[in-house]
């Protein structure tokens, strides 16, 4: 028992960080049409960021944090600018093989500036920590656990009740009424991505001193955060998350009980029986957001 | 001065058959070696090298070629080889069996190497095997440790020669102190999930069952993966005493980290070659890796554990002379003792810079280096026997326990 329930802790755990990466990709799509393909790089490079900041200059790590997704808010909004929204009445595959172009770049980049070489962020927390019963827990976990909720919370709240909230929703479920309405749909488009590449930057930042950073992280991230987001439904902000715990969870007790060997292939056992059984996804009945 | 060149090949080729020893028939070389120096003298000798520099184990790659550019600018300063300079051609194998073979069929293909080495992981220097006997290019195998590298029955074993030790040479070596004086009885192995870390597993299983430990669980991961704490949880509940690990430094140090998140307490013992501990406490921290085992085919400041002590204090001082990362040094030899292997198999083939003379010295090759003396003494002429070391982790050191010295 006591073994399930680390089991199912540590995937509740890896589940958030999976879901913050899925809800960043579902909105990117749902609102703009485009298929994120250097998702995985925005990831790998919040998480440099956050070496930059925390390991390297000493700033502490909240703060480093903070630092990075402010960064990567403004650099997302640079991509949009500079590579989508020339690209914004193209056919849908134009934008997605440019993503492609981009996560190669970015992951090249990052290996000519940091060198393949992977690092350590450094722990920002104490590492051995509370043990509560038979199950152990590190600060460290705990404070990425909460951290990814509350991101994840606070901009469902924020999609629910303000008003630019209330206008990328607009925006996502008619973007000629929209427009219409006197929304300017380009802007939605750039502050989506933004945010979108901040929240995959945040989860690479949040998942940084846990693991190692180096610049091919974000390869399996991508994979992961594709996963997320068609099992829990294109552009379903809900789905997303539930998705997210789920494969974490799924994977912890996979590999656990099952076989590490196939740790990776859960992910995608999950999306073929979610397109088998439920094809819009695991909330996907109706297209909604927020 | 063309005759003067004509009289220097003349004067290596013969050395070279006098420190072959009464190898091969003298007599039909001469000829041959006399108009190859004449059409390529001067130029360099181009030496294959496929490493990974891209992917997950990029890092060890670049070591690795970090110690070739040492051996390469030693050699050349000491008159190259055959009066020769050399070169190496260094292309990325990532670490993938497909892109490591599409890097060998280019070097041979559109470089003309006569000779590479490579291919890092096993399942790369697997992949490759094939592709070099197509081309009958013989391959330097530096790093792999995976059993089926020296079979005879596998596609290119002719083609093939091994200075890393096979997994099995590890655990030989190791098998006399594992459960005894390591008090391994109840061992979780975890290696990471490909030809290298299978056959570790292997061999190890059966090390430890035959000196009166147990085995009781194995698990596997991807090399890219980066969460453990699952297969480490249900390890800490499974009453094992310590575990076996088998997969390179980062994801050694990412283990690391986890176990001791959990707070376990078992001994923990790493293999493979691609471990060195320094490189895994860089990627986590002195405490992480205190008191943790590892198995070492070369310790950079033991000079008297060396095949060539004078070579491995001149090695140190060069490696540190130039500025390069200490956490590379414990996988760079391999990189070093590969072209100096490589270098003397030339220059045994009465400097004929063909692939087909050089994969009939190599097995002729003698070299005392960092990891002991190699020579091609098992396998049929293919694999070397290298040095297996102990090192434990003490207060960010590493130390060299002396009771693996036997009584």
């Amino acid at each position: 028992m006591a073994e399930f329930l680390q089991h199912l802790l540590n995937g509740l755990m890896i589940g958030g960080i999976y879901a913050l990466m899925g809800i960043g990709l579902t909105l990117i799509f749902g609102i703009m049409n485009v298929v994120n393909f250097a998702h995985g790089e925005f990831y790998m490079l919040g998480a440099f960021g956050v070496l930059t900041l925390f390991t390297f200059m000493g700033i502490p790590y909240l703060v480093s944090l903070a630092l990075t997704a402010v960064l990567f808010f403004l650099f997302g909004g640079i991509v949009e600018r500079l590579v989508l929204r020339p690209l914004k009445d193209q056919p849908v595959d134009v934008p997605m093989l440019a993503t492609i172009g981009l996560s190669i770049f970015l992951a090249n980049l990052a290996l000519i500036i940091w060198d393949p070489t992977p690092k350590d962020i450094g722990m920002p927390f104490p590492l051995v920590g509370i043990q509560v019963g038979p199950i152990s827990l590190t600060p460290i976990r705990v404070f990425v656990f909460i951290a990814a909720l509350s991101i994840i919370f606070g901009s469902h709240l924020f999609l629910r009740y303000t008003k630019l909230g209330t206008a990328i929703r607009a925006t996502f479920q008619d973007r000629n009424a929209a427009a219409l309405m006197g929304i300017n749909t380009n802007l939605m488009n750039l502050l989506t991505f933004a945010w979108g590449t901040s929240l995959a930057a945040v989860a690479g930042g949040l998942l940084g001193p846990i693991f190692q950073v180096f610049p091919t992280m974000g390869a399996v991230a991508s994979s992961k955060s594709f996963a997320v987001v068609i099992a829990g439904g294109l552009g379903n902000f809900p789905g997303a998350i539930l998705a997210g715990l789920l494969l974490g969870v799924a994977e912890s007790l996979g590999a656990g009980y099952i076989s590490s060997g196939y740790r990776d292939a859960i992910a995608f056992v999950l999306i073929i029986v979610v397109l088998i059984f439920r094809p819009t996804g695991l909330l996907g009945k109706a297209r909604r957001l927020g | 001065m063309s005759k003067n060149r004509k009289l220097l090949v003349y004067l290596v080729a013969l050395l070279a058959i006098l420190l072959s020893a009464c190898g091969q028939p003298a007599a039909p070389s001469a000829p041959e070696s006399g108009s190859t120096g004449q059409t390529t003298q001067g130029e360099p000798i181009k030496i294959g090298v496929v490493q990974p520099l891209t992917g997950p184990v990029a890092d060890s790659g670049s070591y690795v070629v970090s110690g070739v550019k040492i051996a390469v600018d030693r050699i050349n300063a000491n008159g190259g080889v055959c009066g020769r300079p050399i070169e190496a051609v260094v292309q990325d194998g990532k670490n993938d069996p497909q892109e490591s073979a599409n890097a060998a069929e280019l070097l041979i293909t559109r470089d003309k190497v006569p000779v590479i080495m490579g291919a890092w992981g096993s399942s790369s220097s697997l992949a490759v095997m094939p592709v070099m006997e197509k081309h009958k290019v013989p391959l330097l195998v530096e790093t792999s440790s995976s059993g089926k590298i020296s079979l005879p029955e596998t596609p290119g074993f002719n083609w093939t020669y091994r200075i890393s030790p096979m997994s099995q040479m590890e655990a030989d070596a190791s098998q006399s102190y594992l459960v005894e004086k390591l008090g391994m009885k109840n061992v979780a192995i975890l290696s990471v999930n490909n030809d290298w870390g299978r056959g570790a597993a292997e061999v190890f299983k059966k090390a430890i069952e035959s000196t009166g430990g147990k085995v009781i669980s194995e698990d596997f991961v991807e090399q890219s993966a980066t969460d453990v704490l699952p297969q480490l949880t249900t390890i800490k509940n499974s009453g094992a005493d310590s575990i076996l690990i088998t997969t390179s430094a980062g994801q050694i140090a990412t283990m690391l980290k986890q176990y001791r998140e959990l707070g376990m307490t078992q001994t923990v013992l790493t293999t493979g070659g691609s471990n060195y501990p320094i490189a895994v406490m860089n990627l986590s921290s002195p405490e992480i890796v205190e008191g943790t085992y590892h198995l070492v085919f070369y310790v950079p400041d033991r000079f008297d554990l060396a095949g060539s002590p004078e070579l491995a204090e001149w090695y140190l001082k060069e490696y540190q002379k130039r500025g390069l990362p200490e956490v590379g040094i414990g996988e760079s030899y391999r990189g070093f003792d590969g072209i100096h292997v490589i270098a003397q198999a030339i220059e045994l083939a009465d400097c004929k810079v063909d692939a087909q003379s050089i994969n009939a010295a190599l097995p002729k090759v003698e070299f005392a280096g960092l990891s002991g003396i190699v020579k091609f003494a098992e396998a049929n002429g293919h694999q070397s026997r290298p040095n297996v070391y102990l090192v434990v982790m003490e207060n960010g050191k590493l130390v060299v326990p002396d009771f693996q010295f036997g009584d």
